[in-house]
């Protein structure tokens, strides 16, 4: 065992641990390990007595035993200041064990306005969605837990409930030092997902699950693996929404990936990760290394037994909020001959939308009678508002937009697209003069409508 | 550690011992008088009993205050005063987790003595007002 590192040592009982290790190393002998004994006793008593306000003389077993947890914890925070292993025997053989305890004292006080000042950090940057477990953690878990955590006697509790798991958590430590890991890490995480477009993040939520705002999962953990999937496939893993027929270029990839694919895949995974305007410190490069190499030990198992889909998640927008739209019967053409005329006819726009409203039910009845011409000029306006998006939206995709793929910019898109009438500029330009809202419900809409036949 | 730890935080039974024996100095005014061996096996008493109730002792117990506060009653004698100290042991740290605590080692003593002049040295007197003591206080922090 190398003398030099403490990593192995356990950080939920640090001093049992060290003790036992220096046991096992011949660095600390019988009487020294009883002088520690007697010294913890004698500090046990007098944080007893302390507790108990010096009212009793005995303690439930629970409560002593929290007691005694409490001050081996706090010695151990004490020790871990000092890195070295051999170091750290030293201090506990030649100093008293009251003034490690009280050294360690100030420090877990110390760590808990260090973890206040996380917690403020990583309030400021948490993300803006609805996922309750994650919300509930960082709104009322952790507020509770700096309203009850006791430093003097219970300094080994971590009070509050932490039920957002985070996306690598070994939950090796307790108390003030697991609150101040726990909040590290969601900082990471959250700088990371908030780099991400939030309407993909919200998309890819969906996609990973449609009731995702009352799971407990990690969201982080979500666009790790879409991140890694669209690195296999050459993909700029900004955009982070994968296709299904992406699956089969993923699996096709990693059916013939060596073991040295995988590292280039873990470091060009946890390089893009890092660049998402976080600090280059250890911690975040530590954090992520972990993460990258859990998510892709876990996806080893999954393509030996030739499931990526379960590990990645695809846009699978056939099945999701898809709304299927049926148009009402035609008119035969004598009666929409007789619509025609009748509109025409009339002199007040008004007229001609009441009109149009009562007897035209279907959307190709509406687009042959629009191609007519059967508004003028400022006419076209005034109908168009009576209309809302979900109408408006159906216009467009029955007579422009022919089934082509909504794309982001879809008004550059309707502009560019060739047209034979004189509503369908209208009818844009009248979009144009909607506010941002209503552009992005008419986005929305024109993505959910399934394809037009 | 702990558990094992925590069993052997106060075994010096003969220092315990001395401190019961030592208020022979006033209980003898009474006719009252405490061997060493048998403080020794109060000692030990109350060590079963901390044990029976779940609980660990820190500090120097309660016999010595049971012996000092019980001495002077009408209603103990030198021939069951050693039996008397026996069951106050186990009332004592009964009543003090039932209690959750809320007493002081003193106030539930100087109930105790209370109780047990009013009940003329009956036990199951002294419990069951403990019991209703303990009841109302248990009732009084649930509405708290």
């Amino acid at each position: 065992m190398d003398l030099e590192t403490t990593d192995h040592l356990d950080l939920t009982d640090y001093l049992n641990s060290l003790l036992k290790e220096s046991i096992k190393q011949n660095l600390i002998k019988e009487e020294g390990l009883q002088s520690i004994y007697i010294q913890i006793k004698d500090l046990f008593i007098k944080r007893a007595e302390r507790f108990t306000l010096g009212d009793s003389s005995s303690l439930p077993e629970e409560t002593a035993t929290d007691l005694l947890n409490s001050i081996t914890y706090t010695i151990g925070i004490e020790l871990q200041s000092f890195t070295n292993l051999k170091e750290q025997i030293q201090i506990l053989i030649s100093k008293s064990i009251n003034s490690i305890f009280y050294n360690g004292l100030e420090k877990v006080k110390k760590m808990l306005k260090q973890a206040k000042l996380y917690y403020l950090q990583t309030k400021k940057h948490m993300l803006r969605i609805g996922v309750i477990a994650y919300n509930d953690t960082l709104f009322d878990g952790l507020e509770e837990f700096f309203k009850n955590y006791d430093c003097d006697f219970l300094s080994h509790h971590t009070p509050g409930y932490i039920d957002y798991p985070l996306a690598y958590d070994k939950m090796d430590s307790i108390g003030v030092q697991y609150v101040i890991t726990y909040l590290k890490k969601i900082y990471v995480e959250n700088i990371i997902c908030k780099s991400i477009d939030h309407g993909d993040l919200i998309k890819i939520l969906k996609n990973y699950d449609k009731n995702y705002s009352v799971l407990l999962f990690n969201i982080f953990k979500v666009v790790v693996h879409n991140t890694i999937g669209c690195i296999i496939i050459n993909r700029n893993p900004n955009k982070i929404l994968l296709e299904e027929n992406d699956c089969k270029g993923i699996y096709k990839r990693l059916s013939l990936y060596t073991e040295s694919d995988y590292i280039n895949i873990h470091h060009e995974t946890v390089n893009f990760l890092l660049s998402k305007g976080l600090n280059n410190d250890s911690f975040s490069k530590d954090y992520i290394n972990s993460i990258i190499f859990d998510v892709l030990e876990h996806l080893k198992i999954y393509i030996k037994y030739k499931d990526n889909y379960s590990f990645f998640v695809f846009d699978n927008n056939s099945s999701y909020n898809k709304m299927k739209f049926i148009d009402n019967e035609c008119l035969d053409d004598s009666d929409f001959r007789d619509l025609l005329d009748e509109i025409l006819s009339l002199r007040y726009t008004q007229d001609k939308i009441k009109m149009l409203n009562d007897n035209c039910r279907s959307i190709r009845d509406l687009i042959d009678l629009l191609n007519n011409d059967i508004f003028y000029k400022d006419e076209y306006f005034v109908y168009f508002s009576t209309l809302n998006i979900k109408s408006i939206s159906l216009l467009l995709s029955f007579s422009l937009f022919h089934n082509n793929p909504i794309e982001n910019n879809f008004i550059i898109q309707l502009e560019n697209i060739p047209k034979s009438y004189l509503w369908q500029y209208k009818i844009i330009n009248y979009i144009q003069s909607l506010g941002e809202n209503e552009k992005k419900l008419i986005q929305e809409t024109l993505l959910s409508l399934e394809d037009i036949s | 550690m702990n558990k094992n730890f925590l069993s052997i935080i106060n075994e010096d039974s003969t220092f315990l011992a001395n401190k019961i024996t030592n208020y022979n100095i006033i209980s003898q005014k009474f006719g009252i008088i405490l061997t060493d061996k048998e403080a020794l096996e109060l000692v030990k008493v109350q060590q079963t009993s901390l044990k029976k109730h779940g609980r660990i002792n820190f500090s120097h117990g309660i016999v010595h205050k049971l012996h000092f506060a019980f001495c002077d009653s009408d209603y103990v004698h030198s021939s069951s005063y050693f039996s008397i100290l026996n069951e106050l042991i186990d009332i004592f740290y009964y009543y003090k987790s039932e209690s959750l605590d809320t007493y002081s080692d003193d106030e539930l003593i100087e109930l105790m003595e209370k109780l047990f002049e009013e009940g003329r040295g009956s036990f199951t007197y002294l419990q069951d007002k403990l019991l209703d003591n303990i009841n109302t206080i248990i009732k009084k922090k649930n509405i708290d």
